[in-house]
């Protein structure tokens, strides 16, 4: 039964057929379970605490804080929050060195300490061990080398009148907006120019679409092509790439997180 | 790292570069697919073609009562919560 914004209630279905031995894949043995919808992780907290309600999804890690260690349980997600550079067309960000230079620049391991009590773990890429084509190697975690990012943007011929700016959304995860800050604060002890700019999660959507696939759409309207019937050429993208953007609002650094759920890198190939 | 997509923010369409082997890496199954897959982190990885930070932690408030494990994809399931007797 849903009654509109309150309250979903589910009844266990007993006719339900057990698939093999694994614990998720077995007939419920909560007969009646009721999921109401909270806004504030501190009001469900609260809820946990008096009883109120026996699970409470997603509190953040500032409730978590506040609750005594027996009501809390923690776990990962498939997915590593991660920025993206715009290694098309930014000035700065298009050169390879300037994006090594910013891995170094930033010390993971101190923003999880500080912001997230530790609670998470720093990966050096946007899968882990045990999805196929990742390795030790490939997934190891960047070392924070402020004087190593420096000779880097020296490489690179570095340029801090090229401001770069930071365009995320502000709640994906627990204190995003302090790690953007973080980020910002670890860039600018190395001589970087960043801002930062939190939109609306409808803005980071348009701004997160504007890539180089748009910019090839692009470039096939222009030549009288469908991007919907034409298949785009090698030298699509090369034009494509060569423009200075594509026709819609691109993001200097945009926050995204990369899903590893099918264990294979093949679907982050394609659709990063 | 595809010239294609629309969210994609790197792309390398040069001779033998990126774009050129996407297809074969996709279309590989088994060993071959571990070994062309990895090609493809180890320049992700080189080119930094995401700023990665940390595996996005997700906090439960929950009754000691109740038996519940954090899945993987950070999901609750009705059938896999019960309570101690």
């Amino acid at each position: 039964m849903w009654k509109s914004g309150v309250s979903l209630t589910a009844e266990a279905y007993q006719d339900y057929v057990p698939a093999g031995d694994h614990f998720e894949f077995q007939k419920p043995r909560i007969k009646t379970l009721i999921w109401q919808w909270r806004g504030e992780p501190t009001v469900i907290g609260a809820m946990i605490k008096a009883g109120e309600a026996d699970i409470g999804w997603d509190i953040g890690v500032d409730t978590a804080g506040s609750l005594s260690k027996n009501l809390v349980r923690s776990g990962g997600s498939a997915e590593i929050f991660v920025l993206r550079p715009n290694a098309l067309w930014h000035p700065e960000l298009k050169k390879k060195e300037v994006r090594q230079a910013i891995v170094h620049a930033i010390n993971c391991k101190e923003i999880v300490g500080s912001l997230h009590y530790g609670a998470t773990k720093c990966r050096g890429n946007i899968v882990w061990p045990g999805v196929i084509g990742a390795t030790e190697e490939n997934t190891v975690p960047y070392e924070y080398n402020p004087a190593l990012a420096k000779q880097l943007l020296a490489k690179a011929n570095y340029n801090p009148d090229n401001v770069i700016t930071i365009t995320g959304r502000g709640t994906r995860i627990p204190k995003q907006v302090e790690v953007y800050e973080s980020v910002q604060s670890y860039l600018k002890a190395v001589g970087m120019n960043v801002k930062v700019s939190v939109v609306d999660p409808s803005v980071w959507q348009k701004t997160r679409a504007c890539g180089i696939g748009t910019a090839v759409n692009d470039v096939l309207r222009a030549s009288g092509r469908d991007p919907a019937k034409d298949k785009p050429t090698n030298a699509d993208f090369i034009a494509a790439k060569a423009k200075s953007g594509a026709s819609c609002v691109q993001a200097d650094f945009t926050d995204d997180a990369p899903s590893n759920e099918t264990l294979d890198f093949g679907p982050s190939l394609t659709g990063t | 790292m595809t010239c294609v997509d629309i969210r994609s923010t790197f792309c390398d369409p040069s001779p033998g570069g990126v774009q050129e082997g996407i297809a074969a890496a996709l279309g590989a199954s088994g060993a071959e697919r571990q070994k062309l897959l990895q090609k493809y982190v180890d320049i992700h990885k080189d080119e930094v073609v995401h700023v990665p930070f940390f595996e996005m932690a997700v906090f439960y408030a929950v009754d000691p009562k109740l038996t519940f494990l954090p899945r993987f994809d950070r999901r609750v399931r009705a059938n896999s919560l019960w309570f101690a007797k």
